[in-house]
Formats: structure tokens, C-alpha cells, sequence
């Protein structure tokens, strides 16, 4: 077959800065190619580069050719005529995609009314009656009326596939289209995708940080690291035997390894033991209207032993970050109780409270960018009884920052002079310098890149082993919950259904919500396993 | 920098210098009356010209730069002393008291504040102090408003709640973390405010319940010119042109901080 999209050594600079440099690569009609890499591999760049969305100031060397035709030799105007019609676009975050005043059926009318010279003269009715047939055809027949914010995040997200596909275009770019979707959304997403085409015989071009995804995707995958092409291969071939060095690490790290299976400790004394708890919010009805009662947590119990490893599962929305706030008396309780160590902790226990600590998920926004890195490591020194004076606590604060990895000279600097892992070094560093009994990961590693999430666990593991601190892993990454836990707990709308030994609920899981949740989650090892 | 930021600062910086050089020094003493010498036009001796009792405008212009500046910056500073704790505290206790503070705010602005500032200066007896105390009551629930609506967002961040899981109590959380943090928003909102306050100040010595004679001030001035426009025009472009740049000034100024402060303004 000939190739729909080649890219012969395209250079792109962003202001001044050399991004990518002289990447070659291949799509063939029809096929899938896959792009890898972690942040600042330039796969977003590439992606833009192709569809000539760089910001002002961008400059490009090199040819992007589609059918032949190079576009990056395209005035603006012909350039406008491709998009849309010869190549379609998927982005991350679909409700940024979406105007949002809109409804979702003038959206994709637009595309064909906006083609319509190109395509056959069009009026405003015919390309509303094709844009029915194209919702129809992701699965949304029938929403054309519906605005964006009356869709869920997977609906959405296929609003923006009928509208990149509208055109049937030969090539469609997908940058991380399903990153921001729960896995069940994300296995239909991509399921919409695949078949859209196979159907239409366009060629995707799937750009993905996640290689397991990819790699049920792909027929061909290439690997970006730093601006530049690692490898480009069939994907079976690619993820079996690897080439390169930084492939085989890329692939390492995404197939975290499975935590092997322990004696079950036994929940006499439990650490931690939380007891029907109920959280409502209410909102609306002004002072003396009815408020309308949302419950978010209805009756959760679970409890975490002492050195025990837990993990808490579920997609978003399904009440495991309002767990996380009332175990923590961050947030109050219509009802229900949380004991630490067998006591009632309501969180004016400030002896308790120094047992229980938390790492967040975006290590950008749990560290305040006014402080510098011993101060923030040394923030809660000030739950002790006698706080140490602040020779003291730079002192204790230093030696944990070496304990994380990091270097002397990190203790002045302020967080957004370190990198994603490093924060999070940080925030792992502050949350466990008063020692306590129990470390709460919320995501925690959810943001990081494989790489760098494979020694993030891998510090947490080392660091909690040392002192015998239980781990409570909050995540919606299943991935990370069987490498991590000994038991665990699946939580879906504000219930916990299903819990057992890590190990049973993977090879055994009783509930259909536990088991849609495992099938739907990419795996590498489903992909290179011998059907 | 910015233009506007550079230019705010410039004109800004200049009202400031000349305000402060009069408490020292004058082109001509302020008290120094000569009648022969009253409603010259601008000339080689008196640049600016010189009033109905042959006082030097320049001269009174600078030292009313001092009473107009002076009593706008210790309006704003009492606004913004007392108005940024009531909004931190607001934010941070949510439910019935920030209820309550928010409601307060509303009941004070809704009266017109000048009118209310003629009224409190009438009761107080006009002059410098109660202008002071006029206007920045009107100061209070805007800065208080304003550091709510800065500091709820951050006690959604992160760093906030890792802070409570640190034990800090609000007050100190307050202090720590969400000043610091909304310390950029409010020194826009001080600079927009000095300009307002600048106006409400002439405004009330231009109806005499400001700073009373023989202390000059802008208002003052152009009250007193207004009589006498027939005769000299000149005397009232001044004031009212000393009163435009410095609005204009702090205007551009706090224009000019937005941007700066603004991580999406800095990258275009």
C-alpha cells in the first residue's frame, strides 16, 4: 500500500528552541501507527506540525507530505481546505474542543456547510441532515440537539470524532483522545475509532503516552524520545523484540510488574477502620428553598491494618477523592465514624492526624510556589507537641529530601524549579517526615511519566518498608493498584462493591462492574500474549 | 515590562516625588500672599501662573498633591488593613459567617459612596480625618470582596489541604499560604483603589468637606476657580489636569500590574 502521510526530516523550532529534529516517519493507508513517548518527546509538536497548528513564531524544515501533497508548502487558505476535509482532528480534552454555546449538531454542520464548495454545494438543511447521519454513525444518533455540557465526557468526545470524521477525511490525528476518559469511556472510544477506520479506510495516527493502549491499537508504533525518533517498527514485533535500549525501558516501565501474593494479615486491630461513612452535598434552594441532596458516599466501610498495603479503585466521579477528604477530617460527616488506631479521630486529634498523611496527585498543585522546598518538606513538623525551632526543622527537612533523592541544593529552590518527579519526591518527603502510621496516595503517580512513576513506587515501596507504614493507593489505574496492594477495595457510585486480596479480585473478580473495568484496562501483556 | 506598567509607574512615581519634594521645598512659599501679584498667566516667575490671592499655583499643586495622595493612601490602606482579613476570614469559614460578611458588604455598597461620605463628613465635621475615614470605609468591603473571591479558589488547591493535614489552623493557613498567594491580585486592586480614592478626596474638598484652608488641595482649587474662569482660565486647566493624570496614572498602573501578574498576560 502507499504511504498516506510521510514525514521527511521534519525540523521544527519553538522559539529558537530546537524541538524536533529531522524525524522521518511512515503511515501507511489504511493502518493505525501508534506515537509513544513521555512528556516533551514531541508528540503533541509533531501532531500540530502535521495539521500546521504551531504557535506564531513556530519554524519548520522538512516535508509533511499527504497523498504526496506537501502541506507544510501550503498557504494558509489551502491549508484551511484540508483541515477538516483531508485530515480530521482529535484532541485530549473534548470539552475544550467544543463551543460550548453550540448544540453538538450545528457543530458538525458546520464542518460539511464550511466544505460544501470543496465537497458539492451544500445547504444549511442537507448539512444538518448529514451531520445527523454522522452522529449517528459514532453512536450519538438522536443528540444533534443536545448541547455540550448536556453530554458525558466519553459523548463528548465522540461529538468531536463525528466531527473530525464528518468529511471522511484520508487521515485523522488523534492526540491522547482518550487521556482524560474513565477506562470503561476509553475502551469504547477506542473501539469507535478502530472501526471508523476500518471502515472508511483512513489511516490514525494515535498519539498516546500510554503504551499498553497503543499497543492494542497500532499496527505500527513509533517511539519519540527528546525530539527525536527512538524506533519505528510493527507493533507486535516492536514491543517483542526491541531495538533500542530506550524502548525496552519505555516498555519496562509501562508493564508494572505484579506485586506477588502475601498472607493476608489479619484485621483485629485495624489501623485504620472507617464505619458507614456518609457524605451529602446540597446544593440550590437559596435560604429557604429545598436544597437538592447529592450523596456522594453512601455507607463505606473499609478498614486498613497496620504495614498493609490497600488500594481503592473506581472511575471518576465515584466518590473515592470525598472518601479520601472525610478520612483525612478534611471534610465532615453526615454520618459514620473513622477510627485511627482505634480511636475516634474527628481531626482536632492532633496526635492522630500526625498518623495520617497524604500525597496528592499533581505535584504542581499540592506544593505552594511561594515556599521553598525545606519549608514545604517541614510544613507538618508543626503537628508535633514541641515544634522543633527552624534550624531544627531545616535540618530534619534535609535529611528527608536526601532520603527522597534529591540533591542539597534542592532545599532553597522553590517547586516549579523541579520536575514532575521531583515534586513529587517532595511531596513524599513532607508527607512522611513526621513518620507516620499511614500514607494516603491519592493518584500519586497518575501524572508522572512511566518512567518516572516506576521510581516514584518504587522510593514509596523502599521508604514504607523501612518503617512498616501501611499504604492506602487511591487510583483509578489498575495497573498500579496490582503492582502496589496486597487487598483491595472497587468503589463505584459512592459504594465500595467489591473487595478482597488483590490477587483474587484480578484473577477472580466476582462483581460485573470489577470485571468491565479489568477488560477494558490496555494491557500489555494481553496484547503480547499468544491469542 | 509593559507599557502601561511603564508609564503608570512613571506618572505615578512622579505625582510622589513632587508630593513629597513639597513637604520640604516649594518653588515659592505657600504662605506668601501678594495681591499685587494675583492672576498672572504663566510666566517666566510663576510657570503655572498664580491664584486670586497671587499665591503660586505650582507651589500649591505640588503641596496639594501631598493632601490629595496622602489622604487617598491612608483611605486605601484602612480599606484594604481592614477589608483583606474580613475576606480572608470569610473564606476561610464558609457557611453562615462568610453569609454574613458578604451581606454587610452588599448593605454598604449599596448606598452611593460619596453621598454617604458627605454624610459621615458632615457628622464628623469636615476636614482631613474624616475624609480619611469617609473613603476608606467604602474601601473596606471592596477589598474584602475582592480577597474572598482571590482566596476561595485557593482553599481548593492542594497545598491548602496538605497544609490542614499538616494540623494548621485556618488563621495560620490564611497568613501562610493564601495571602502570599493572592498578594499579586490584591496590589492591582490597591493601586485601581488609590485612583478612585484619589477622586472621592477632591471631590469632597471641592465641596468644602475635605481638607479645610488655609491646607491646600485639588479640589479646593478647583472650587476656587471655578469663580473666576472668566477671568483666568488657566487656573482651573491645572487642577483639574493634576487630577486627571494621577487617576489616569494609577489607572494605567494597576492596568499594568493585571497584565504582569497575569501568567496568561506574560506569555503573550
Amino acid at each position: 500500500m502507499s504511504p498516506a502521510l510521510t514525514l521527511v526530516d521534519l525540523h521544527v523550532e519553538l522559539a529558537g528552541q530546537p524541538r524536533l529534529h529531522g524525524l522521518n516517519l511512515e503511515l501507511r493507508a489504511g493502518e493505525v501507527l501508534g506515537l509513544v513517548g513521555e512528556s516533551g518527546s514531541g508528540k503533541s509538536l509533531t501532531a500540530l506540525a502535521i495539521a500546521g497548528l504551531l504557535p506564531a513564531g513556530a519554524r519548520t524544515r522538512g516535508q509533511v507530505l499527504l497523498d504526496g501533497e506537501n502541506l507544510l508548502a501550503l498557504p494558509e487558505a489551502q491549508m484551511d481546505a484540508r483541515r477538516g476535509a483531508a485530515l480530521g482532528l482529535v484532541f485530549q480534552e473534548p470539552m475544550n474542543a467544543l463551543n460550548p454555546l453550540m448544540t453538538l449538531g450545528e457543530q458538525v454542520a458546520e464542518v460539511f456547510f464550511l466544505h460544501s464548495g470543496l465537497h458539492r454545494p451544500l445547504s444549511r438543511r442537507g448539512a444538518v441532515a448529514e451531520a445527523e447521519s454522522a452522529l449517528a454513525r459514532v453512536g450519538l444518533g438522536g443528540m444533534a440537539g443536545r448541547h455540550p455540557h448536556e453530554l458525558s465526557g466519553g459523548q463528548r468526545q465522540r461529538g468531536v470524532i463525528a466531527i473530525a470524521m464528518a468529511l471522511r477525511p484520508r487521515l485523522l490525528i488523534a492526540d491522547e483522545p482518550t487521556t482524560a476518559l474513565d477506562v470503561r469511556t476509553q475502551a469504547q472510544v477506542l473501539a469507535l475509532l478502530r472501526e471508523l477506520v476500518r471502515e472508511q479506510g483512513s489511516s490514525l495516527l494515535l498519539i498516546s503516552h500510554d503504551l499498553p493502549l497503543v499497543a492494542g491499537m497500532a499496527d505500527h508504533i513509533a517511539v519519540l524520545r527528546q525530539g527525536r525518533l527512538v524506533e519505528q517498527g510493527p507493533a507486535l514485533a516492536l514491543l517483542r523484540e526491541p531495538r533500542q535500549a530506550e524502548t525496552a525501558a519505555l516498555i519496562a516501565a509501562s508493564a508494572l510488574t505484579p506485586r506477588p501474593a502475601v498472607a493476608a494479615v489479619s484485621p483485629e486491630a485495624p489501623l485504620l477502620a472507617a464505619d458507614g461513612l456518609v457524605r451529602e452535598y446540597r446544593s440550590g434552594g437559596g435560604w429557604w428553598g429545598r436544597p437538592v441532596v447529592k450523596r456522594v458516599l453512601d455507607g463505606v466501610s473499609l478498614h486498613v491494618a497496620p504495614g498493609e498495603r490497600v488500594g481503592l479503585v473506581g472511575e471518576s466521579g465515584c466518590g473515592k477523592s470525598t472518601l479520601l477528604r472525610t478520612l483525612l477530617a478534611l471534610e465532615p460527616l453526615q454520618a459514620g465514624e473513622v477510627r485511627l488506631q482505634g480511636r475516634r479521630f474527628t481531626g482536632a486529634e492532633r496526635a492522630l492526624r500526625r498518623q495520617l498523611q497524604i500525597v496528592f496527585q499533581d505535584p504542581a498543585g499540592s506544593l505552594d510556589p511561594r515556599w521553598r522546598a525545606w519549608e514545604l518538606v517541614a510544613e507538618p513538623l508543626a503537628l508535633l507537641e514541641t515544634v522543633p525551632d527552624r534550624a531544627e526543622q531545616r535540618r530534619l527537612a534535609c535529611a528527608w529530601l536526601a532520603r527522597v533523592g534529591l540533591d542539597e541544593d534542592a532545599a532553597e529552590r522553590f517547586p516549579h524549579q523541579f520536575s514532575g518527579g521531583q515534586r513529587q519526591r517532595l511531596a513524599i518527603a513532607r508527607a512522611l517526615i513526621l513518620q507516620p502510621a499511614l500514607l494516603v496516595l491519592d493518584e500519586a503517580v497518575s501524572a508522572l511519566d512511566v518512567s518516572v512513576r516506576a521510581q516514584v513506587l518504587a522510593l514509596i515501596d523502599g521508604l514504607c518498608r523501612e518503617r512498616g507504614t501501611a499504604l492506602l493507593f487511591v487510583t483509578h489505574d489498575l495497573g498500579v493498584v496490582r503492582a502496589a496492594t496486597d487487598r483491595l477495595y472497587v468503589m463505584q457510585a459512592g459504594r465500595i462493591v467489591e473487595s478482597g486480596a488483590t490477587v483474587e479480585v484480578f484473577e477472580r473478580p466476582r462483581e460485573a462492574y470489577t470485571k468491565e473495568l479489568l477488560a477494558a484496562t490496555p494491557s500489555l501483556e494481553a496484547v503480547l500474549s499468544p491469542r | 515590562m509593559n507599557r502601561r506598567l511603564f508609564f503608570g509607574a512613571l506618572l505615578a512615581g512622579a505625582f510622589v516625588v513632587l508630593a513629597l519634594l513639597s513637604l520640604v521645598w516649594t518653588p515659592h512659599p505657600l504662605e506668601h500672599l501678594a495681591i499685587a501679584e494675583r492672576l498672572q498667566p504663566p510666566n517666566l516667575a510663576h510657570w503655572l501662573g498664580t491664584d486670586h490671592l497671587g499665591r503660586d499655583v505650582l507651589s500649591l499643586l505640588m503641596r496639594g498633591a501631598a493632601t490629595s495622595l496622602g489622604v487617598a493612601a491612608l483611605a486605601v490602606s484602612l480599606g484594604a488593613l481592614a477589608g483583606v482579613p474580613l475576606g480572608l476570614w470569610a473564606a476561610a469559614r464558609a457557611g453562615w459567617l462568610d453569609e454574613l460578611l458578604m451581606r454587610g458588604n452588599d448593605i454598604v455598597f449599596a448606598f452611593p459612596p460619596l453621598l454617604l461620605a458627605v454624610l459621615l463628613t458632615t457628622a464628623l465635621g469636615p476636614g482631613a480625618a474624616s475624609a480619611i475615614l469617609a473613603v476608606g470605609v467604602f474601601n473596606i468591603p471592596v477589598f474584602a470582596r475582592v480577597a474572598r473571591g482571590l482566596a476561595l479558589p485557593l482553599w481548593q488547591r492542594e497545598f491548602v489541604l496538605a497544609a490542614r493535614t499538616a494540623g494548621k489552623s485556618d488563621g495560620r493557613i490564611s497568613r501562610e499560604h493564601v495571602l502570599p498567594n493572592l498578594a499579586g491580585g490584591l496590589v492591582v486592586q490597591l493601586s485601581l483603589q488609590l485612583s478612585l480614592a484619589l477622586l472621592a478626596e477632591t471631590g469632597l474638598s471641592y465641596i468644602g468637606l475635605g481638607t479645610q484652608p488655609p491646607q491646600p488641595s485639588w479640589g479646593r482649587m478647583l472650587a476656587d476657580a471655578q469663580t473666576l474662569t472668566a477671568l483666568s482660565p488657566t487656573l482651573a486647566l491645572f487642577p483639574g489636569l493634576a487630577v486627571a493624570l494621577a487617576v489616569l496614572a494609577f489607572h494605567l498602573l494597576a492596568d499594568g500590574l493585571r497584565e504582569r501578574l497575569d501568567p496568561q498576560g506574560a506569555a503573550r
